[in-house]
């Protein structure tokens, strides 16, 4: 579903990606981890095509297509999806007539047809539900106010919306207290199926313990410098990274 | 120049309507005649293009009316008094008798009513200092020809909305359009009136408007006023407005339209525990410009002023705002906050804002903020990762900006319909409209 060769990506002069390779299949769960300043949120931002963030080598295949020739709007309705570390909060843009918006113009890519009103309220407040949180959160300012949990939550609620092929979750575990954890990760868990894959960025081993994936890679350095199954995630909890080649330097 | 400012004092001069308001004219002509006339040189007018002022008032050019302009707000229940290029329009008006409430045209008051009248007009704009009042303001006084009195009495409290609505054809040319509305309020009293300019000429028309509001011991004054014009109009107007002790006013300015529009808000603070809550939009695109002014004047102690206004600037338009806090050495507790933020969506477009707080007294809490921006990239970033696209999410996102304040409007079918007025205003695409009701 998702391959990445030997992708390198620079911040105005700062080279952050160095010859990335990854690849994902459909039905997988990879979890990258690494230590600060690796390049982990550089790698979703730049899948997701964030503005300021220059490609200066390789390729991204995404489901058969060049990745970097699509707008992130057009990355999106193609099926990709980044749950934000940091989420935006948008004051005036009230979050049900965003989620609105969001779901028809990935409806209306899929070739479906936009909700009506009524069917899409009914949905929302299910998916709110699901993600425990209170229907006001539905009228008020996307994000807006809203605790770190609440933050998470929301954008847990929006993958469910948009049932993506590939979700990216960026450290979707920081800044929660263990019962938010446990709603997030059952969520998570409930969106695996055979022809999705979940990209879990993360620093700590925890969260793993609740979305256990397939597969576990360490990023440093702006590669990958080692991948395995979920028994390398807490070898790297015992010992940090400084033992794997091109560690944290 | 001068020869412009002759002819208006000469068509001033030889003005005749209701005699009983002549004394009235004649005094504010003796103002128009020591007061300056509108030019670059001077600060009130600085960044405005007077010309287009000049322009309207030395070729007055009369021009089609357009038919398909409608001023109706859906689902409101309101009185309704029509004016017609400053004429009372008795056939589109609908007005309840009620008791202690005298809803009046000047045209159509009794003696006692006129008297009435006399009292109060003008008793605002004369606490105004030189420097927030104009000579357009006193070139409404001295052409005044006829204006609604809205008084409520003593422990009255009106609850169904009272809408005023000035429509400008293609024949309102020169300064004669030049309505005036005065409310009273009495202790305890409250009212809603809600002022709207449409303005149905298709080339350059002139309106020129003066509200004077006098809220009294703990009464209450919601005002909303509306100008939505066409870009030729030319649409100069001032609110003037004296708070008694603990009086409250909840006001709300919007300015859409017309390629001059000058906005005056000056509201004094006569009386202690008086509040002061004003909000104000301004939206600009093509070639146009507003011009707002609010003064809020804190001359006695204890009193509250909140004021948020927000401006979205497109194309090659330019805004002025201009916002001061006036504390007087004797306003000792007051509490103030004034933020002005703008959004500027193209390259050619411009705003002057000035903040200003000047404060005399030493016990006192004041805060004042402008800002000048674009749309927050991270923002319009986090909107297209959920596949929405760029021009969409620009217009979410501008909405938004302004939709924190529409929300803020306790008249709910008035607050429907401004949003769908804005909306369309920023999409110009009505399909859009269903994400942003």
């Amino acid at each position: 579903m998702l391959k990445i060769s030997n992708l390198s990506a620079r911040i105005e002069d700062k080279e952050i990606l160095k010859g990335l390779n990854l690849e994902v299949k459909a039905g997988e769960v990879h979890a990258i981890m690494g230590p600060n300043g690796a390049g982990k949120s550089t790698l979703g931002y730049v899948l997701s095509g964030r503005e300021g963030y220059e490609i200066t080598g390789g390729d991204i295949e995404f489901d058969g297509q060049d990745l970097t020739e699509l707008d992130t709007e057009e990355r999106a309705q193609a099926g990709l999806f980044l749950a934000f570390q940091y989420p935006v909060e948008i004051p005036g843009v009230s979050n049900m007539e965003f989620l609105k918006a969001s779901v028809d113009a990935i409806r209306l890519a899929r070739g479906q047809e936009a909700l009506d009103a009524i069917s899409f309220m009914k949905l929302a407040r299910e998916k709110c539900k699901a993600v425990n949180l209170d229907q006001n959160f539905l009228k008020r300012g996307v994000n807006e106010g809203f605790s770190g949990g609440e933050k998470k939550r929301n954008e847990l609620m929006q993958m469910m919306l948009l049932e993506p092929k590939l979700a990216i979750l960026d450290e979707t575990d920081s800044g929660l207290d263990i019962d938010a954890l446990q709603v997030v990760a059952e969520g998570v868990n409930a969106l695996r199926s055979p022809d999705r894959a979940i990209i879990v960025v993360t620093h700590y081993q925890r969260l793993l313990d609740y979305i256990v994936p397939d597969f576990v890679h360490v990023l440093a350095n702006g590669k990958i410098v080692k991948s395995g199954g979920k028994e390398l995630a807490l070898a790297l909890e015992e010992k940090g990274y400084s033992w794997l080649d091109g560690g944290a330097e | 120049m001068s020869d412009l400012r002759e002819t208006v004092v000469a068509t001033a001069t030889q003005w005749t309507s209701l005699p009983w308001l002549a004394p009235y004219r004649e005094q504010s002509l003796a103002r128009v005649k020591a007061g300056q006339w509108p030019e670059l040189r001077q600060e009130h007018w600085m960044h405005s293009p007077v010309r287009r002022l000049h322009a309207a008032l030395a070729t007055p050019t009369p021009s089609d009316t357009l038919t398909d302009k409608t001023d109706s707000i859906p689902a409101l229940d309101a009185m309704r008094v029509v004016f017609v290029d400053g004429a009372f329009d008795a056939d589109a008006s609908t007005v309840a008798a009620m008791d202690g409430l005298t809803l009046v045209t000047f045209s159509e008051a009794t003696a006692d009513e006129q008297s009435r009248i006399v009292t109060h007009l003008g008793s605002c704009l004369n606490q105004a200092d030189k420097r927030e009042r104009h000579i357009m303001a006193d070139l409404n006084g001295a052409m005044l020809s006829d204006g609604l009195f809205i008084q409520v009495d003593k422990n009255v409290q009106i609850s169904r909305p009272i809408e005023v609505v000035y429509r400008t054809t293609g024949a309102a040319t020169g300064l004669n359009n030049a309505p005036r509305l005065l409310v009273v309020l009495g202790t305890h009293a409250e009212a809603t009136v809600i002022e709207q300019f449409v303005n149905n000429a298709a080339g350059s028309a002139v309106v020129n408007a003066v509200a004077e509001l006098v809220i009294g011991d703990n009464a209450t004054l919601k005002h909303y006023r509306l100008g939505v014009d066409q870009h030729a109009m030319v649409h100069v107007g001032a609110v003037h407005v004296v708070l008694k002790n603990n009086a409250n006013l909840k006001g709300f300015i919007l300015a859409l339209g017309s390629h001059f529009k000058r906005t005056d808000m000056v509201v004094h603070h006569t009386g202690q525990g008086s509040h002061c809550d004003v909000t104000g939009l301004y939206l600009t695109r093509g070639e146009e410009h507003s011009d707002l002014n609010a003064c809020i004047e804190h001359r006695t102690p204890h009193c509250f002023t909140d004021e948020v206004f927000r401006g979205i600037l497109a194309d090659k338009s330019k805004a002025i705002f201009n916002g001061r806090i006036h504390i007087h050495p004797q306003a000792q507790k007051t509490l103030a906050n004034l933020s002005n933020k703008n959004l500027l969506l193209d390259q050619g477009a411009e705003i002057y804002t000035k903040p200003e707080l000047e404060i005399y007294a030493d016990d006192v809490r004041c805060a004042h903020g402008a800002t000048v921006s674009q749309i927050q990239s991270d923002a319009l970033y986090y909107l297209q990762t959920r596949g929405i696209g760029r021009k969409e999410a620009e217009i979410m996102l501008s909405y938004g900006f302004i939709n924190e304040l529409l929300n803020t409007i306790s008249v709910a079918p008035l607050r429907a319909h401004l949003q769908s007025v804005l909306a369309v205003q920023f999409t110009r695409d009505s399909a859009i409209l269903e994400h942003l009701g």
